[in-house]
């Protein structure tokens, strides 16, 4: 019952990590990839604050806040570069946090990482842990549907075709596309403290490139502004690689083929969907 | 003589892009209710000034004025919800939604709709009949629920010009609202833009290559010749003005 329990509990930090690649990259067109930096910042965040001394609550509220900040930094960047400067700068922040991460020992362990992470005592065992996720992942995707319901849903899927025809209709993009990326950012560190309570030990592989290329493909998947869609999607991206197990594969290297799955699958999809995702050329 | 309000003001204005100089001492005002037409060769400058007045191109010295307000330094969205409303010569609607979806934009923003009115079924009559009203007067009811991306050119201009209408802006900036649109579809694009300025009070510049149906349409036109205000008349002034045969009709 432990690996289904796990495999549900995968499921459910995958979509609270996947509602924000949804409403960023998918629905806003807005190339954002700090995904994994906000993932791991937020495990970490409250893995610190809390063997420094915080209570559950108060190293929690810190969490958010602090993550607040970060997406606030990433939109900032995001209304001073470019698409394409973005793009690379929140890809070469993976990239950076990791670096950080391995050098800074004294606060987070460096490549040892923090072992011994013990779980808050209102979900103790790994099904009450998987209940509470479940109750987080239903209220997000009903914050989600009511979120694309809104002017605000309209608005960014119209962020998507052009900035400047929303800019004409009254509505500013950049803050349209701020408030998408500091949400997104938010709803990921929040997806690294469940899956941190999960896995009960934290190091520099926690958050990184595989995680980024498992929501993008999610992503691309859902590019509906559906959330149906998106649940869909998610659970295709998190049960199809367990479809491995069932093949006589040495353990070594099943986490390898869970990469290049991912790796390939997105390939496909950007080959064949990628008229979607190709700016369009509308002039003013 | 009537003497009516000047809505926008434009002095000395000046427009750089890059090293070149795209527009040079540009003045003109329009008047409450007018409808200005801006004539000129391909590359004078037309779209350029239509995008500095909507604030999308920065300007290098002059002045604008709207409603006596100086919006030199606003931002797009602040000019549009001040009511510089703006008609792109590739039409600004959203062809991944809905016909629907796209005028539904202009009412929330309009009409200041919470953000939850999807989920109040009054809310909800109330969108939907304004919607099925300017639907039905410019016979797009039949593509409520369509993608907009599937409209004919002409189409796609009418609900751009239902979304103007709809967003009741003071002031309406179009860009070669007849491109791309067969000769019937001309008169009641020229017969909705009519209603807009005389029945909903609006006031519009409308660039354009068709002379026939701006002459018919506008109450003044500015020629516009590499970046400069060349000259400026009533149509039937403009009409006849011999230096206008020969810069810009090459006759």
């Amino acid at each position: 019952m432990g690996y289904l329990y796990t495999q549900i509990a995968r499921f459910f930090e995958t979509s609270m990590l996947s509602v924000g690649v949804h409403i960023t990259t998918s629905i806003a067109g807005i190339f954002f990839f700090g995904f994994p930096v906000a993932f791991s910042f937020g495990a970490y965040a409250l893995v610190i604050l809390i063997k420094n001394g915080f209570t559950l609550w108060i190293a929690f509220i810190i969490t958010i806040l602090l993550s607040v900040l970060l997406g606030l930094i990433f939109s900032l960047l995001y209304r001073r570069l470019s698409n394409d400067g973005f793009a690379v700068f929140t890809f070469a922040s993976v990239l950076a946090f990791d670096s950080l991460i391995k050098s800074w020992d004294s606060l987070t362990g460096g490549v040892l990482g923090i072992s011994g992470i013990s779980r808050p005592s209102f979900a103790r065992t790994l099904v009450a842990l998987v209940i509470l996720q479940g109750i987080l992942a239903i209220c997000v995707f009903i914050f989600e549907y009511t979120l694309l319901q809104s002017p605000f849903g309209r608005a960014l899927r119209a962020h998507n075709e052009s900035k400047i025809f929303l800019d004409a209709t009254g509505i500013p993009a950049s803050g349209i596309g701020s408030f998408a990326i500091t949400l997104a950012v938010v709803l990921s560190a929040l997806a690294g403290i469940l899956a941190i309570w999960r896995i009960q030990f934290l190091d520099p592989s926690f958050g990184g490139i595989a995680i980024l290329l498992q929501i993008l493909t999610i992503g691309i998947l859902a590019m509906k502004p559906k959330v149906s869609g998106l649940i869909l999607s998610v659970l295709c991206i998190v049960l199809l690689p367990e479809i491995l197990r069932f093949f006589p594969f040495p353990s070594s290297i099943m986490g390898h083929l869970r990469i290049l799955f991912y790796s390939v699958l997105l390939i496909v999809l950007v080959k064949q969907l990628s008229t979607r995702y190709t700016s369009k050329k509308r002039f003013i | 003589m009537e003497n009516k309000k000047t809505i926008l003001a434009v002095e000395d204005l000046h427009v750089q892009i890059g090293q070149r100089m795209i527009l040079h001492e540009i003045s003109f005002s329009v008047t409450l209710g007018e409808i200005v037409g801006i004539i000129g060769p391909n590359g004078c400058g037309k779209t350029t000034l239509l995008n500095t007045l909507s604030g999308f191109l920065p300007v290098e010295t002059g002045t604008i004025s709207f409603n006596g307000e100086d919006i030199m330094h606003l931002e797009p969205y602040v000019r549009a919800r001040l009511g510089v409303s703006r008609g792109f010569q590739h039409v600004g609607v959203f062809r991944d939604m809905t016909v629907e979806e796209n005028l539904m934009i202009a009412i929330e923003r309009a009409e200041k709709l919470p953000w939850w009115w999807k989920f109040s079924s009054t809310k909800r009559e109330h969108v939907s009949r304004i919607i099925d009203a300017v639907l039905a007067d410019v016979d797009l009811f039949s593509h409520k629920k369509s993608l907009a991306g599937i409209l004919s050119g002409g189409q796609l201009r009418l609900l751009e010009l239902t979304r103007l209408r709809l967003l009741k802006g003071n002031l309406l900036l179009i860009d070669e609202p007849t491109a791309g649109v067969s000769p019937i579809l001309k008169n009641k694009l020229s017969d909705i833009i009519k209603k807009l300025v005389r029945e909903h009070g609006h006031t519009a510049i409308i660039v354009e290559h068709d002379l026939k149906f701006l002459f018919d349409l506008a109450d003044r036109i500015i020629v516009l010749v590499d970046g400069e205000k060349y000259m400026e008349g009533t149509p039937s002034e403009i009409r006849g003005d011999e230096r206008l045969k020969k810069v810009y009709l090459g006759e």
